[in-house]
């Protein structure tokens, strides 16, 4: 019984994604699967579809492989989920409409490099 | 002057835990101002009981205890609007006993037991509702329970905007 008790501790991560069926063309699946890493879980902010037990996920997993198996490009799919969720759906935000956030870490690397160099001239003089 | 670099530090430590915590407050609705989108329950379209009418569509479950929280301001909605239930991811005889053994306010009960409700209402769980304008547009869409206050604080005033 303990022994039992052990193996269920380890076998509860691997739940999520055992119990919906994969698509039977393994390409198909393997598309799926990167597109679910792409996708944020929207109730649990920070997981992605992919690694999700929520409901939702387990709905935008069914989606996501429906789509696929329908003939959808990843482009599409994404659309039909921003237009579901909005922007936040997409674990990586879109550049073109977001360059000031991608940008910022740059800009303050840069800011800091600026103060940086300032503060190292000042202390030799 | 010496200071500078630490008020930079902190203003930015503020700024940043700021927009991370604001960030996990409920996604927003992108249903608001449109028309209520047309379903596919269980392999059937669902017409909306009410056409012409101000109505409540309510998405609830009998597992989900949020749900049960909010039935008695459900029971007192149904004195004033329409309200179509649709019972997600739940299994039809158990969401009936549920509304038989709390009172049923629905006029009609739609079922959804495998969710493909979820992304043309944009679910993120259950309960959600929406308020439906006499032309079927969403003018409301809560992701939360149907609370006494947001019942008398949000719901009612625009029920009474529309003459209800």
């Amino acid at each position: 019984m303990k022994w039992f008790m052990l193996l269920v501790c380890f076998a509860l991560p691997a739940y999520a994604l055992v119990i919906d069926p994969p698509l039977p063309d393994a390409a198909q699946e393997q598309r799926a699967r990167a597109l679910f890493a792409e996708l944020r879980c929207v109730v649990c902010s920070g997981e992605s579809v992919a690694e999700s037990p929520a409901e939702v996920a387990v709905d935008l997993r069914r989606v996501v492989r429906g789509r696929i198996a329908l003939g959808a490009t990843d482009d599409e799919i994404k659309h039909e989920l921003v237009a579901s969720y909005g922007e936040r759906v997409l674990m990586t935000p879109d550049f073109s409409r977001h360059a000031g956030l991608w940008l910022a870490p740059l800009a303050m690397l840069l800011a800091g490099g600026v103060v940086c160099w300032r503060y190292g001239r000042r202390r030799r003089l | 002057m010496r200071y500078v670099p630490l008020l930079v530090l902190v203003s930015l430590f503020v700024f940043l835990t700021h927009a991370l915590l604001r960030e996990q407050k409920e996604t927003p609705s992108p249903l608001l101002g449109q028309p209520f989108p047309s379903l596919m329950l269980q392999g059937r379209p669902v017409a909306l009981p009410a056409p012409g009418k101000v109505m409540l569509v309510n998405v609830f479950a009998s597992w989900c205890l949020p749900c049960a929280a909010e039935h008695p301001q459900l029971m007192e909605l149904a004195k004033r609007v329409p309200i179509l239930g649709i019972a997600w991811k739940n299994k039809p005889e158990q969401a009936e006993a549920f509304l038989r053994a709390r009172g049923n306010p629905f006029v009609r009960l739609e079922f959804d037991e495998r969710g493909d409700a979820t992304l043309p209402l944009s679910l993120t769980g259950v309960p959600e509702s929406f308020l439906l304008d006499a032309r079927g547009v969403v003018m409301y869409h809560t992701r939360e329970p149907i609370t006494p206050k947001r019942l008398s604080g949000e719901i009612f005033p625009l029920l009474r905007e529309h003459g209800l």
